[in-house]
């Protein structure tokens, strides 16, 4: 019984899904195998494949932090390009210093962008009782603003003439993992945060507050826990994880930041994360799942010029019959009691 | 076929809790009826199926002979049966008009003239001040009641059920209020009351029906009737209990003084209370829900800071002592417990000295299941092992959990606020014994608790808290609580 | 000046609709995060419809009901059954993007070809809809406070028990509510494509939704309050192209980013001092 519960809300998902795509007169079938063939077909497909999956999936690491701390953390976007601003706003200061300087030091400079940024919205929560859920939101149209001012003013690269920051020096860029590809180390930082992050949720003290201020905070203030700094915190360090997506794909990808800086990673790494069910390793998963599904889209203009959107509608579509499948489920255990 | 409300046969099952066994009792018109009993009697299952909240699962509800419409709170109302519940149905953002123009029933628009008049004319007749336009959350108590009970009129009643009217009234509210139900009653209503205070209630009750576990234990006039008649009828047999020793001589462990405390709102809940705990003493605090309990014990603990007064464990004051002192809180799925995590989650969240189980951040799991799983057999919690969700185990099995992370490592203090409520016979025998063995290892034990026959059981001395200050309170002598 | 303002009403109206709707929405109890995907996926509705009918009033009738279709399906998971609304919220938001992308795209082609729908007609500069919304305020304010319905309603997002006591669902009531703001918020996006910009383009609320909910909360839960707080809203919007077009030297970008900043700001000021429905946002079970 216990395992028709986890499983059923993700076979419904997928049939669900599928529908979708005969709606759009797609053959579920036909659109699978043209998308496996680009997420896996050849090293360049995995290369693109793991590209895609990073920010998904250090973001997503981002929104389970937040989260199961019981915040609605909607603002991954916000503080991917905040940690990509922040890393470009350093190399322009720094000069040549800047230029010198090994590229991790951007990625971490992201991850700081990141956090300062979430920072604010948990601050607003804790302290001003502005609901995470909609400050966050908020603040992703400002500094997506902030983003399109600076690379046609202060941070424009000067010879170029477009919305541009300066380029970064190529020893200033993740090293490349494969000559031929676009494949950079930066890949790796998600796949070594994730089992770290569960280390953290599910072996430190810490990770126990997160969780336990999330599930209960009535409880976790009876028990003595400092919620206010709890939520804070876990603002923090997920802005800091969706800030080293930020960073990392500065360093690692682009070179420059621009104003199609992000194709909305951070936002789309929130169903990445509720159907990774909230766990670490689960969207470790579900961050490959659907970065190769991002991958392989552009297949799907074969059939359809949706593309990519219709991964978005896909993605969608699951969540909302995962979660539907879910609350079923609940009360029919329920009234069963 | 007597005229007015009556039951017959009523029986009533919430999952596995038997709450009302075979229960008949006529209510007649005129009359003022008390229905008495401890905590999980049976009261207000009864009288919540009179005004049609619950439907039996057998036997029959009589209105004049015909069955009443089971299970329709508003076509009770109807026939002019209402209740006055006693957690107040009322909603505080809106005015005095408002909430009776709510529970009325009515459609369209409101006539806001219709309702002025008619409520002023009550409000004369009873001589009571209230503004009809003012918002709920700036009345008082009493006036919360008083609006409560406009709102059980409203509809030319003939019956009127009370659930505790009296737990946060003052003694003059609680005159006026009898004076009011005794002239319904003389009107030719039918005055239902459930009543904890057994003083009041012989003050005011014609009839008095007696209720204990859901069976009816008798019927009596009010002269047939006196407190001690009363007491042994609604506790009957107590369970051989071991009687708490004699503490030592001893420097008292908790002190406070002259303590106010407020509320999440703002308003004052404790108002000056001073009091001493000697380690290996139980000190009791009884009395209804609502009169600042939850408050004091937040405040002892150290998780609510206090507006006046203190609190000093071990003359330092009760700020910096987070290792010593046990909890229990009073609901423990709201305060105690995060119910999705495991027995193992919710010990370590609460665990006084944890930094044995962990080597730098980390968490040393092997070590700490050991422990849990000591607590498991230590306090004989029913589970499949240390990382079962809480949210299983039946509510003695999550008490013990709650228990087993306040008395681990031994406590030099514990506060324990309603630790039996909703718990089974066996349940309640086990965390009294556990709070006695804490008393007898030392510990100063602040047990706080609604019912007053637990208190009377345990403790060495106890008081009662009404509307936020400490009185003095009569223990029943053990002899009265054992059946004859 | 009459022109201006009828500019800026213009700018509010979008937004002063789903405040005004998620106001009564809220108020039951129920938090919409939905709003800004409802209103994106409307616009594309009353668009493509007025573009195939040639009818505009056709184009924004079928903006509301998409709007209450959108309403039903967060009233199936949230109130029928109890899914996270913040969840389920976001989950619309990401389907309205998804959806309105792929069908824009496979009817328009990658490159969004731009083309004009048919708009309503004008009285002077006013359009009709942009006139109706404080009407339309001022008659939900009416309801709110002068009818039995409102006045459950109320009480439906501040204390369910007490409703339930009063012998009435809470549930309908929750329902309503949702309908409302969907309905409203269906209108609103039907009003952003056929009015204000004429055409549809790929994620044109442009966080319209998110800035109504917070207008909700600094309008302290009241149907006038909120529709006043667009105004400025509207007002902020308008100044883009003002200010542009008197050539002032303030980068067209951080003009762009105002609104949010100031709904923010907004929020953070009203913050801890005001008391929201007391039941919001909490799933609500009967006892029986």
């Amino acid at each position: 019984m216990l395992r028709l519960r986890a499983v059923a809300p993700y076979a419904v998902a997928l049939l669900a899904s599928g529908l979708l795509f005969l709606v759009f007169r797609v053959s579920p079938v036909q659109a699978s195998a043209v998308v496996a063939e680009g997420a896996a077909g050849d090293r360049f497909a995995v290369a693109r494949t793991l590209l895609k999956t990073t920010p998904l999936l250090l973001c997503g690491l981002g929104m389970v932090v937040a989260w199961r701390a019981g915040v609605y953390n909607i603002g991954g976007e916000g503080q991917l390009l905040a940690g990509a601003v922040l890393g470009a706003i350093v190399f322009q200061a720094g000069g040549a210093f800047a230029g010198a300087a090994t590229p991790w030091l951007f990625v971490l400079i992201g991850g700081l962008g990141g956090a300062l940024w979430a920072s604010i919205a948990g601050w607003l929560q804790a302290y001003r009782g502005v609901p995470a859920v909609i400050s966050t939101i908020l603040l992703n149209f400002v500094i997506l603003q902030l983003l399109l001012w600076l690379v046609n003013g202060p941070l424009q690269d000067p010879s170029l003439g477009v919305p541009l920051s300066r380029r970064l020096p190529d020893v200033a860029m993740l090293p490349r993992l494969d000559r031929q590809s676009d494949l950079h180390a930066g890949v790796l930082i998600g796949f070594l945060a994730a089992p770290a992050l569960w280390l953290v949720l599910y072996r430190t003290f810490w990770g126990l507050d997160v969780r336990f201020a999330g599930a209960n905070p009535e409880a976790a203030r009876a028990n003595r826990r400092p919620v206010r700094w709890i939520q804070l915190g876990s603002m923090a360090l997920s802005g800091f994880l969706c800030g080293t997506a930020g960073g990392v794909e500065y360093a690692g990808s682009l070179g420059q930041i621009g104003s199609g800086l992000s194709q909305n990673w951070g936002f789309l790494a929130i169903p990445v994360a509720l159907l990774g069910g909230l766990d670490p390793l689960g969207v470790v998963v579900s961050a490959l799942v659907f970065g190769g599904l991002y991958a392989g889209s552009d297949n799907l203009m074969r059939f359809t010029p949706a593309g990519s959107a219709l991964v978005t509608a896909f993605q969608a579509v699951a969540l909302l019959a995962f979660v539907a499948t879910r609350a079923e489920l609940r009360r029919r255990e329920g009234s069963a009691t | 076929m007597p005229a007015g409300l009556s039951v017959r046969s009523l029986r009533k099952r919430f999952g596995q809790l038997l709450a009302l066994d075979g229960v008949s009792v006529d209510f007649a018109p005129g009359e003022v009826h008390a229905v008495v009993g401890e905590n999980g009697a049976g009261k207000s299952t009864l009288v919540s199926h009179l005004a049609g909240f619950l439907l039996p699962d057998e036997g029959e509800i009589l209105w004049d002979g015909s069955p009443l419409p089971s299970g329709d709170p508003l076509a009770c109302r109807r026939l002019g049966i209402s209740m006055v519940h006693q957690h107040f149905t009322l909603v505080d953002a809106l005015t005095v008009l408002e909430n009776v123009a709510l529970a009325s029933g009515l459609g369209g628009t409101v006539d806001r003239r219709v309702f002025e008049a008619k409520i002023g004319e009550l409000l004369r007749r009873y001589g009571w001040e209230l503004d009809v336009h003012a918002r709920v959350d700036s009345l008082s108590v009493g006036q919360k009641q008083k609006l409560e009970i406009l709102k059980a009129l409203w509809r030319d009643g003939k019956v009127l059920i009370l659930d505790e009217p009296t737990a946060t009234l003052s003694d003059g509210e609680v005159d006026e209020l009898f004076r009011l139900l005794r002239d319904l009653a003389a009107r030719g209503m039918t005055v239902i009351l459930i009543a904890h205070k057994l003083r009041e209630v012989l003050a005011v009750a014609d009839r008095i029906t007696v209720l204990r576990s859901g069976r009816l234990v008798r019927t009596v006039a009010r002269s047939e009737a006196d407190e001690q008649a009363l007491s042994r009828w609604m506790v009957g047999e107590v369970p051989p209990m071991e009687v708490a020793q004699i503490p030592p001589r001893a420097e008292p462990r908790i002190v406070i003084r002259d303590l106010r405390v407020k509320d999440d709102d703002g308003r004052l809940r404790v108002q000056g209370v001073s009091l001493e705990v000697r380690p290996g003493e139980i000190v009791g605090i009884t009395g209804v829900d609502g009169n600042g309990q939850l408050e004091l014990a937040e405040a002892v603990v150290g998780i609510r800071r206090p507006e006046a007064g203190e609190v000093l464990i071990d003359g330092i004051s009760v700020g910096r002592h987070t290792e010593e002192i046990g909890y229990v809180p009073q609901d423990r799925h709201r305060h105690g417990l995060a119910l999705s995590m495991t027995i193992s989650e919710n010990v370590l969240v609460g665990l006084r000295g944890r930094r044995r189980f962990f080597r730098g951040p980390i968490l040393l799991v092997g070590r700490f299941h050991s422990h849990v799983q000591g607590l498991v057999e230590r306090f004989g919690i029913a589970c499949r092992g240390p990382n079962q969700i809480v949210r299983d185990l039946s509510g003695g099995n999550q008490q013990k959990v709650v228990l087993a992370r306040a008395l681990e490592p031994f406590p030099r203090v514990l506060v324990a606020v309603d630790p039996t409520r909703g718990l089974d016979v066996r349940a309640t025998m086990a965390v009294h014994n556990a709070l006695l063995s804490a008393a007898r290892g030392g510990a100063a034990v602040l047990l706080i608790s609604g019912s007053r026959e637990e208190v009377a059981a345990l403790a060495h001395r106890a008081s009662r808290i009404s509307l936020g200050r400490l009185e003095p309170w009569e223990t029943p002598a053990r002899e009265d609580l054992v059946l004859c | 000046m009459i022109e201006s303002l009828a500019a800026v009403a213009m700018f509010a109206t979008p937004t002063a609709l789903a405040a005004i709707g998620e106001t009564v929405g809220q108020r039951s109890g129920v938090l919409n995060i939905g709003l800004e995907g409802t209103m994106l996926l409307s616009a594309f509705a009353a668009a493509m419809v007025a573009l195939w009918s040639g009818n505009p009033w056709l184009g924004l009738l079928s903006g509301g009901l998409a709007g209450l279709v959108l309403a039903a399906l967060v009233g199936l998971l949230c109130v029928a059954r109890d899914a996270d609304q913040v969840v389920v919220g976001t989950g619309l938001n990401l389907l309205a993007l998804g959806l309105t992308g792929a069908w824009f795209r496979s009817l328009f082609g990658q490159s969004g070809k731009l083309f004009t729908v048919p708009t309503l007609p004008k009285v002077g500069f006013w359009d009709p809809v942009s006139v109706a919304t404080p009407l339309l305020a001022l008659a939900v304010l009416w309801l709110l406070q002068r009818t039995y319905w409102g006045l459950t309603l109320r009480a439906a997002g501040e204390n369910p028990v007490a409703v339930e006591a009063a012998g009435r669902s809470v549930p309908r009531y929750r329902w309503l509510g949702l309908m409302v703001s969907g309905g409203l918020a269906g209108l609103g996006g039907a009003h952003l494509s056929l009015v204000v910009s004429g055409t549809f383009a790929e994620n044109m609320t442009s966080g319209r939704g998110f800035v109504a909910l917070a207008m909700v909360t600094f309008g302290r839960w009241s149907p006038i309050g909120a529709c006043a707080a667009c105004l400025l809203i509207g007002y902020l919007e308008s100044l883009q192209f003002s200010l542009q077009a008197a050539g002032k030297g303030v980068p067209q970008e951080l003009l762009l980013a105002l609104p949010y900043a100031v709904s923010l700001l907004a929020l953070a000021f009203v913050g801890r001092g005001v008391r929201s429905p007391a039941a919001l946002a909490a799933p609500y079970r009967r006892t029986k």
